[in-house]
C-alpha cells in the first residue's frame, strides 16, 4: 500500500512528465514553424540537397548522435553564407556557403559545429537551464531600487557579460563535438580553420560581410579561434571520397555563378568581377565566366551607350561554342544600337540555329525580317 | 554710496548676467543652431549610382502602363491620371519622357507573335513567353526610341502605424479617422486622439531602370487609408472609391519624385517648408477623403431559400477540392465531407456522391479553352456551359436537381487587436484560441495593432442543372498563421508589433471542432429556418 507522499510523489512525476512533454511539443511546433518560415523567405536550391544528404550521411554512420537527430538537409539560396539547424531535424546551409568552400571536409567541419549546437541544446545539462544573469531578480530589484536606478546599468551589463562568456563556452563546446564527428567520419579537421579563413578572405575581397554568423567578421574570427583551441585530432589524411552525384568542384562553381549572375541585376557594384576573377584563378577561363564578365561591362554603363569594349566581350563570349544563345541575341541587341544593322542580323540568326525551340523565336524572325528590309 | 555694497550689487548684477545667459543658451533651440544633416543619395532611393551620374547620364525614359493591383479591374482613367502626373514631374527634373503608348503596342505586337502568353485551357502564365515578351518588348522600346533607361509606376498597399490620430508613412500623412481636417489650429488641438495602432494603405512606387534593367531610383509615396478608425472597428473605403482624389494622386507622385525635382541640399534645408516636406502640408486643403462603410453581408442565395427548397430534392455533391496550394490530408477531406452530409440531413434530401465531379470539370474547362491567351481573361459563358455539362457526364440514374461543390481555399483576413472573425468563424491570432471577451474584446488600442494575416475557409457552391447560382457561402475553419508580438518597453510606455508567422503543417486541420463549426457557418443559412437561425445568431440573454 502506497504511501500518501508515494501517491504524491508519483503524481509529481507524472505532472512534470507531461509539463515537460508539453514543452517539447512546443519546442517541436516552434521548429516547425521556423522551418516554414525559411522555406518561404529564401529560394530553395534542389540541386545541392543531394551533396548536402551525403555529408550528413557519413556524419551520421559515424556518429550515432547525428543519427539519431534524423537531420534533413536543405540548401537555400544567399549570396550570404549561413549554416544552421533546428530541433526538428531541418538543416539549411546556403548556396553562398557552398560557393566560396572548397573540400568536403571543409564543408563538414562547418557543417558539425551547427548541428552539435542543436545536440547540445536537447541534453540535460543544457536544457531548461535558466540564462545566465536571469537569477536572483529581487535582489537586483532591491539593488536598483535602493541605489535610484544607478545599479541598472553596471548590473545589465555584468550580467550581459556573463551570458556573452557562457554562450563562448557553449558555442566552444559545440565546435568540439562537431569536429569530432568530423573526424569519427574520416575528414581531416584541419580543414575546419581552412574553410573559415577562406570565407573571410572571399568575403574580405567581395567587401560583403554581414549579419549571420558565418558572414560575420568577428564572428568568423572567433570561430577561427574556438576551433584552434579545440584539442580535437588534426591530422593530414588523404580526402575522404562521398557518394554525391555531384562534386564540390562543380556544384561551388555553379553556385558561384549564380551568386554573380545576382549580384549582376542587383546593383553597380565591382563584387562581380571579384568573383569571376577569382573562379578564372581557381579553374582556366571558362564559357561560363567570358560572358558572365561581357554581360557586367554591358551593365556598367549607367545610361545607353554601348562601348566597343562591350561588343568586344560579347563577340569573346560568343565564340565559345558552348555559350548560351541569349548571348547572341544579346550581342543582336547591342549591335542594333550601335546601327550596326547588318552585324545584328547575324548575331540574330545565329540565335535562331543555335535556339530552334527557344519561347521568343517568332519575335525573333521578326527582327530579321525587318533588318533584312 | 558706501563701497562694499557697490562692490556686492556689481558683483550680483554680474552674477545675474551670466546666469541668464548660461540660461538663455540652454533653452535655445539646438536645431537652429546646427546645420542640417544632408541625406545620401542611397537614402534618396539611388542605388548603385549616384544622383549626379544618373540625372546626367539618363536624359530620356519611357514611362511603363502605370500597374494597379488586380482586385481594381478596370481603371484606365486612374492609371491615365497617375501616368500625366508622373510625366509632368519627371519632365520637371529635366528628363524626357515617352508616354506609355509605344510601348504597349511593341508588347500587344509581340504577344500576337508569340500567339499569347496564357494556357487557354488553364489560364496559367507561360513564364517562359512571359519573360521572352517582357525582355523583348523592353529591349525594341530603348532601341527605337534611343531610350537611356525606363520608368515603371505602380500601386502597392502595405499597412503603418498611426498615433495621435493620425498615420505618417512613405512623405505623407493622414487622420485616421477619415474625417475632413478642421482648418483651425484651435479645432485640430482639440481634435487629437490618443489612439495608436495599425491602418492598411495605398501608396505609389517610380522605378527608374537603366537600359540593362537594373534599378538605379526607386522612392515610394503614400495615397490614402484603405480603411478609418471607427468606433471600436476599422471601416473600409470601398475599392471603387480609391484613388480618385486627384489632389492625393499628386502628392504621392511629388513625394516619389521628390529627390530627382530637388538635391539633396534643398532637401534637408527646405524639412520646414510643405512643399518639400509633405508631410508638414495643411491636410484642410486637401479634399475631405472617400467615405468607408461596414462590408455589407450579401444574401448567399441566387432567389431566396423557400424558391430553393422547392426546386431542390436530390443532389450531387463533390468531393472537398482544395485551392491556393494548401495541402489538406484525405482524412481531413473525408471530415468535411461527412459534416456536410450531416449538416445536409437536415434537409431530407437525396444526395448521391460524385467524387468525379470536380475532375470531369476540369477537363471540361481545360476543352473548352475558356481562357484568352493574350490576358488570361476567363470566359464565364464557356465556365458556366462546362458546368452545366457535368451533370450531364456524370450519367447518374436519376438526374440530380442541383450540384454541390466544397473546397478548401485559402484567404487573407484582418485581424483586430491580434483577434479575427471572418466567415462566421473567429480566432486569436495571438494564442489561437477563441477570440478575447469582456475587457479585452476588440481591443483596437491593444499591443498588436490591426493587419492581415492568412486563414482558410470552407466555401459551398450549389447550383441548379442550368449552372445558374443557388445558393454560395464560407465558414472560417483557421488561422494558417499565428502573430508574433513582439513588445518595446520604453520610458514607461510599451509599442507591439505583430507579425504573421506561417504555421507549421502538422498543426493544421487538427481540430476537428473548428471544421464542424465552419461547414455549419457555411450551411446554415440553408440548412436552418429564418427562427432558427435568428436565434443562433442572436441568443437572448437569460435572466
Amino acid at each position: 500500500m502506497r504511501s500518501n507522499g508515494d501517491k504524491l510523489r508519483i503524481i509529481a512525476w507524472m505532472v512534470g512528465m507531461m509539463l515537460g512533454g508539453i514543452i517539447q511539443a512546443r519546442a517541436d511546433v516552434d521548429a516547425d514553424r521556423n522551418e516554414a518560415r525559411i522555406l518561404k523567405e529564401y529560394e530553395s536550391e534542389p540541386a545541392a540537397n543531394p551533396y548536402l544528404q551525403s555529408i550528413v550521411s557519413m556524419l551520421s554512420e559515424a556518429s550515432p548522435e547525428v543519427a539519431g537527430m534524423a537531420l534533413r538537409p536543405k540548401a537555400i539560396k544567399s549570396q550570404l553564407p549561413m549554416a544552421f539547424a533546428l530541433s526538428n531535424g531541418a538543416l539549411f546551409a546556403s548556396t553562398g556557403l557552398l560557393a566560396r568552400l572548397k573540400s568536403d571536409a571543409q564543408v563538414a567541419c562547418v557543417l558539425a559545429p551547427e548541428i552539435a549546437e542543436v545536440f547540445l541544446h536537447q541534453q540535460p545539462q543544457y536544457k531548461n537551464k535558466p540564462a545566465v544573469g536571469s537569477g536572483n531578480l529581487v535582489g537586483k530589484l532591491l539593488l536598483i531600487t535602493v541605489t535610484a536606478g544607478l545599479a541598472a546599468v553596471p548590473l545589465a551589463n555584468s550580467d550581459r557579460e556573463a551570458y556573452e562568456k557562457e554562450q563562448a563556452a557553449f558555442e566552444h563546446e559545440a565546435d568540439k563535438l562537431g569536429l569530432q564527428w568530423a573526424a569519427a567520419a574520416g575528414w581531416d579537421t584541419s580543414e575546419a580553420s581552412a574553410g573559415i579563413r577562406r570565407l573571410v578572405d572571399a568575403l574580405s575581397e567581395e567587401h560583403r560581410f554581414g549579419m549571420t554568423d558565418l558572414a560575420n567578421k568577428e564572428r568568423l574570427t572567433q570561430k577561427l579561434a574556438s576551433f584552434a583551441s579545440t584539442d580535437v585530432e588534426k591530422k593530414v589524411i588523404p580526402a575522404r571520397p562521398i557518394s554525391s552525384p555531384v562534386s564540390l568542384n562543380d556544384l561551388s562553381r555553379k553556385l558561384a555563378l549564380q551568386v554573380i549572375v545576382k549580384d549582376l541585376s542587383d546593383s553597380g557594384s565591382e563584387r562581380p568581377v571579384i568573383l569571376l576573377n577569382r573562379l578564372d584563378r581557381e579553374s582556366a577561363p571558362s564559357v561560363e565566366t567570358d560572358c558572365l564578365r561581357a554581360r557586367y561591362v554591358r551593365n556598367s554603363a549607367v545610361g545607353s551607350e554601348v562601348s566597343e569594349a562591350a561588343v568586344v566581350a560579347y563577340e569573346k563570349c560568343v565564340a565559345w561554342p558552348a555559350s548560351n544563345p541569349d548571348f547572341l541575341k544579346e550581342l543582336g541587341f547591342l549591335q542594333q544600337y550601335r546601327g550596326n544593322a547588318q552585324a545584328a542580323k547575324a548575331a540574330f540568326e545565329r540565335y535562331l540555329l543555335k535556339a530552334p525551340n527557344a519561347a521568343d523565336v517568332p519575335i525573333v524572325k521578326g527582327y530579321v525580317e525587318e533588318l533584312s528590309k | 554710496m558706501n563701497k562694499s555694497r557697490n562692490g556686492r550689487i556689481g558683483k550680483m548684477g554680474m552674477a545675474i548676467l551670466l546666469v541668464s545667459s548660461l540660461m538663455s543658451l540652454a533653452w535655445a533651440d539646438p536645431v537652429k543652431t546646427k546645420e542640417p544633416p544632408i541625406p545620401s543619395d542611397e537614402s534618396l532611393g539611388f542605388f548603385g549610382n549616384s544622383r549626379d551620374e544618373v540625372i546626367a547620364q539618363i536624359k530620356r525614359v519611357a514611362l511603363l502602363p502605370v500597374m494597379l493591383p488586380g482586385h481594381f479591374g478596370d481603371r484606365s482613367e486612374t492609371q491615365q491620371q497617375i501616368e500625366a502626373l508622373v510625366i509632368r514631374y519627371l519632365e520637371q527634373a529635366g528628363f524626357s519622357v515617352i508616354a506609355s503608348d509605344h510601348y504597349k503596342s511593341l508588347y500587344d505586337k509581340m504577344n500576337v507573335q508569340l500567339g499569347g502568353i496564357y494556357d487557354p485551357t488553364t489560364g496559367e502564365l507561360k513564364a517562359e513567353q512571359m519573360k521572352a515578351l517582357r525582355a523583348n518588348s523592353l529591349q525594341q522600346l530603348v532601341m527605337q526610341d534611343r531610350l537611356n533607361g525606363y520608368v515603371v509606376a505602380r500601386i502597392v498597399t502595405d499597412s503603418t502605424r498611426y498615433s495621435y490620430g493620425y498615420a505618417q508613412w512613405l512623405g505623407v500623412r493622414e487622420r485616421v479617422d477619415g474625417k475632413q481636417e478642421p482648418s483651425s489650429a484651435v479645432e485640430r488641438f482639440f481634435d487629437t486622439q490618443s489612439v495608436s495602432g495599425n491602418v492598411p494603405v495605398i501608396s505609389l512606387v517610380v522605378q527608374i531602370f537603366n537600359t540593362q534593367g537594373r534599378v538605379v531610383y526607386g522612392r515610394l509615396g503614400g495615397i490614402q487609408l484603405l480603411a478609418y478608425l471607427g468606433v471600436n472597428e476599422f471601416l473600409d473605403v470601398p475599392t471603387d472609391r480609391l484613388l480618385r482624389d486627384s489632389a492625393r494622386l499628386e502628392r504621392a507622385v511629388q513625394v516619389a519624385t521628390m529627390p530627382l525635382t530637388h538635391t539633396p541640399s534643398q532637401i534637408a534645408y527646405g524639412d520646414d517648408d510643405p512643399s518639400i516636406n509633405l508631410t508638414k502640408s495643411e491636410l484642410w486643403k486637401l479634399p475631405e477623403p472617400p467615405s468607408a462603410e461596414k462590408e455589407k453581408k450579401t444574401s448567399p442565395f441566387g432567389t431566396n431559400r423557400d424558391q430553393m427548397l422547392a426546386q431542390v430534392h436530390r443532389v450531387a455533391i463533390s468531393r472537398v477540392a482544395v485551392g491556393g496550394g494548401l495541402a489538406v490530408p484525405e482524412e481531413v477531406r473525408a471530415a468535411f465531407l461527412s459534416s456536410v452530409r450531416q449538416e445536409l440531413s437536415k434537409l431530407g434530401w437525396d444526395v448521391v456522391d460524385v467524387p468525379n465531379a470536380h475532375e470531369i470539370l476540369i477537363d471540361k474547362i481545360h476543352g473548352a479553352k475558356i481562357f484568352d491567351p493574350y490576358t488570361g481573361k476567363r470566359n464565364e459563358q464557356l465556365l458556366n456551359d462546362a458546368r452545366k455539362s457535368v451533370l450531364d457526364e456524370l450519367k447518374l440514374d436519376k438526374k440530380p436537381d442541383a450540384m454541390i461543390w466544397l473546397s478548401v481555399k485559402k484567404t487573407v483576413v484582418q485581424h483586430k487587436g491580434g483577434d479575427v472573425e471572418w466567415d462566421g468563424a473567429n480566432q486569436s491570432g495571438l494564442d489561437l484560441g477563441p477570440v478575447r471577451q469582456g475587457f479585452w474584446k476588440g481591443s483596437f488600442n491593444g499591443m498588436a495593432g490591426n493587419g492581415a494575416v492568412s486563414a482558410t475557409s470552407f466555401n459551398v457552391f450549389v447550383a441548379d442543372a442550368d449552372s445558374n447560382r443557388l445558393y454560395e457561402s464560407a465558414g472560417g475553419v483557421e488561422l494558417l498563421q499565428k502573430l508574433d508580438l513582439k513588445v518595446d518597453y520604453r520610458y514607461g510606455s510599451q509599442t507591439g508589433r505583430a507579425t504573421p508567422v506561417d504555421r507549421a503543417p502538422s498543426e493544421l486541420f487538427q481540430d476537428a471542432s473548428r471544421i464542424n463549426a465552419s461547414v455549419h457557418n457555411a450551411l446554415r443559412e440553408l440548412v436552418m429556418t429564418p427562427e432558427e437561425l435568428d436565434a443562433e445568431l442572436h441568443p437572448k440573454k437569460k435572466k
